[in-house]
């Protein structure tokens, strides 16, 4: 059984992930745009939660990481991981390469900068201040939860909530245990459990 | 089944945090995975001899420069050494998605600076400017387009659009007086102008810098200035600075400077944008000339024969007086004048500048004016809203793709407006003041902020419509 073929086995979209990673393979273009179609948004909103909410990098990040990703899909191994694990493990080398690019260079805190240019343009014209309000909103509690955890734990929280990976696989990812994965998960949920009652309060 | 829920409401908060990605991402990711080839696998042993048995020729052929210590310092004793020029000609090249382009620029210590920009030989736009009192730049149209092909901003604006003809303004009553508070530093012209832009980009991209001094093929020494950054937020560089590029936030770029070792002038500058993963270059000079006297026939530029001119006087006649002048807690509002056309519709014309305090703690960031901020009523109580029919704004210096509604990263602008009257509840009530108010608009979480002016005078109604199209004039050269 070849290592696509054993993409196959895996979960519920094992099957469409041994077909894309079969195309990414032959070079097709349809099958790079089925990438971009089925990881860009979760890579993109990754990248935003983890750089704060800087839309420029997170998008040089998302391009990047697909590029990655096709440059070495040779090296993909199905047995070791998802394609969406995989795909996580790339563009989170680069957000931390991004990181220390940005602690060396001191910049702004991610919290005092605002992505007015990202609400405005995604904003319908109609509503254009609530959306924009509601966003803000959301991304000021994203940016208290952020200082309130640790780097480890929002990533770890954020692929566990939102990008809906396992335990096993995250640890993968992050280079430790399964157990220690449920660990940090705790710690994680109980943080955010009292950030978010905080900011209702 | 606490986490889960804590797992559920997490999950919403950064979905709705993250905008989804905008639509032109698309293209751009795909264009860069269409160009990546295969890894190829090579011995780490292998990759290392072959790097090194380059390095090697090179050297050994004297084409790579020889590290000669460090040059700190370089950076700003170019800055230095720039502010004592007596003038300054450089050519040299632009790299923009809507292709290449050459320029050449002119500027001495008496205030004239001229910039000129040619697509495949062919003149496309020049800006002069003369403190002598003669000023010619290009009309809005194509000012806009140059602009957009600095930075192939969201419009797209493409070179299509500057068509066959040039268009100039000649005329001095086209050209509106500067809003801001600096004119050494922001005006073009100023000496110090020649390079606050190269010193700015230093706080405007966060640049990291490293100077070194190295020798040169031929046994020469010069220093190197090497620096890179990201756009801290939009910038528009414009076409009459130094760099005449228009960047956008986040925007990576490199900056490659040369210096002179003994007078610390710059010799070569080279900007380098990163796209779709690769450093392309988006500026460089051929040539730059210091202390250089600017030709007779550079100076002298007069209209072709046949130029037909739009002439179009109102800002001249309106923005030298004051109506009503305040501020709020950002900003300083001026009302300068206001019209009323023959069905006692309103036309306002007023500046907005932001506060120095104000622009400092918001980074440099403007609140964004949102149409429709603006508004009157009369002594009869009869309302008056922004037309909708044209000259719902109308300002000079907006680029393109944030014309309307939103005047984006524009925090300092002159606007003339048409305010539409309302129905009045008694028929054949004749209003004779009226209260203006104008108020940035903001969304929400950010606090809006307006001032009102009250008991303003109605001057007599004219006779036209369109007061500011009606007003404008052609001339033919």
């Amino acid at each position: 059984m070849s290592e696509v073929d054993l993409a196959g086995t895996r979960g519920r979209t094992g099957s469409a992930d041994a077909a894309l990673v079969l195309g990414l393979r032959q070079r097709r273009p349809e099958a790079s745009a089925q990438l971009y179609d089925r990881f860009a948004p979760s890579l993109h909103r990754f990248a935003l939660t983890r750089l704060g909410g800087d839309i420029g990098v997170a998008e040089d990040l998302v391009v990047e990481t697909l590029a990655d990703a096709c440059r070495s899909i040779t090296t993909f191994k199905p047995r070791r991981s998802s394609l969406s694990a995989w795909l996580f493990g790339i563009a989170r080398r680069r957000v931390q390469m991004e990181i220390r690019r940005q602690r060396r260079r001191k910049t702004l805190p991610a919290a005092a900068r605002v992505p007015m240019e990202a609400a405005l343009e995604t904003a319908a014209e109609g509503d254009l201040a609530a959306d924009a309000g509601s966003r803000l909103d959301a991304q000021q509690k994203v940016a208290h939860l952020r200082a309130h955890l640790s780097d480890l734990e929002m990533e770890v929280l954020v692929f566990s909530c939102v990008e809906q990976l396992s335990a096993g696989e995250i640890g993968q990812l992050i280079g430790r245990s399964e157990r220690a994965v449920h660990s940090i998960l705790h710690r994680a949920r109980t943080k955010a459990r009292e950030r978010l009652v905080g900011d209702d309060g | 089944m606490t986490d889960r829920r804590e797992d559920i409401q997490v999950a919403q908060l950064i979905t709705q945090a993250a905008p989804p990605p905008r639509p032109e991402l698309r293209d751009r990711a795909l264009e860069a995975m269409a160009k990546v080839g295969p890894r190829r696998r090579a011995s780490r042993l292998r990759v290392v001899a072959l790097a090194t048995a380059a390095v090697a020729l090179l050297l050994g052929l004297g084409f790579l420069p020889f590290p000669a210590g460090s040059a700190k310092g370089a950076w700003d004793r170019a800055v230095a050494a720039a502010e004592k020029t007596r003038g300054l000609h450089v050519t040299g090249r632009m790299f923009t998605a809507a292709g290449e382009f050459s320029f050449e620029q002119w500027r001495s210590g008496d205030g004239f600076s001229r910039f000129d920009l040619r697509h495949q030989g062919r003149l496309l736009a020049m800006s002069l400017y003369d403190r002598g009192g003669r000023q010619v730049i290009p009309d809005s149209n194509t000012l806009q387009a140059v602009q957009g092909l600095g930075g192939a901003p969201p419009s797209g604006v493409g070179i299509g659009l500057l068509g066959p003809e040039l268009h100039f303004a000649f005329d001095r009553g086209n050209v509106l007086p500067p809003i801001w508070d600096t004119p050494e530093a922001q005006w073009p012209g100023g000496r110090k102008q020649v390079v606050a832009r190269l010193f700015h980009l230093k706080d405007l991209f966060a640049l990291r810098v490293t100077e070194k001094r190295e020798r040169t093929l031929w046994g020469g020494l010069r220093e190197v200035v090497a620096a890179e950054g990201r756009a801290r937020q939009a910038i528009s560089l414009g076409n009459v600075v130094f760099l005449p590029l228009v960047l956008w936030q986040g925007d990576r770029i490199r900056v490659r400077a040369e210096t002179d070792p003994a007078s610390g002038k710059l010799s070569s500058l080279a900007v380098l944008k990163l796209v779709n993963g690769a450093w392309r270059p988006i500026y460089v000079t051929d040539s730059i000339a210091w202390d250089a006297e600017v030709p007779k026939e550079v100076r002298e530029v007069a209209p072709p024969q046949g130029h037909v001119e739009l002439v179009d006087p109102w800002w001249s006649k309106r923005l030298a007086s004051v109506l009503r002048a305040g501020a709020t807690r950002s900003w300083e509002v001026t009302l300068h004048a206001l019209d009323v056309n023959r069905h006692g519709d309103v036309f306002i014309t007023f500046s907005r500048k932001q506060k120095p305090a104000a622009r400092e703690r918001s980074n440099g960031w403007s609140l964004p004016m949102l149409a429709g901020a603006a508004r009157a009523v009369d002594d009869c109580g009869v309302s008056y809203a922004p037309s909708t029919r044209g000259h719902q704004f109308d300002t000079p210096r907006v680029v393109k793709g944030y014309a309307d509604p939103v005047f984006f990263a524009q925090p300092d602008v002159h606007v003339r407006m048409r305010l539409s009257r309302g129905k009045p509840s008694t028929p054949g009530a004749a209003p004779t003041e009226v209260s203006v108010t104008i108020s940035s608009g903001a969304p929400r979480g950010m606090a809006t902020e307006a001032i009102t002016f009250r008991h303003i005078p109605l001057p007599p109604s004219q006779a036209g419509d369109d007061l500011i199209a009606e007003g404008q004039q052609k001339r033919q050269f």
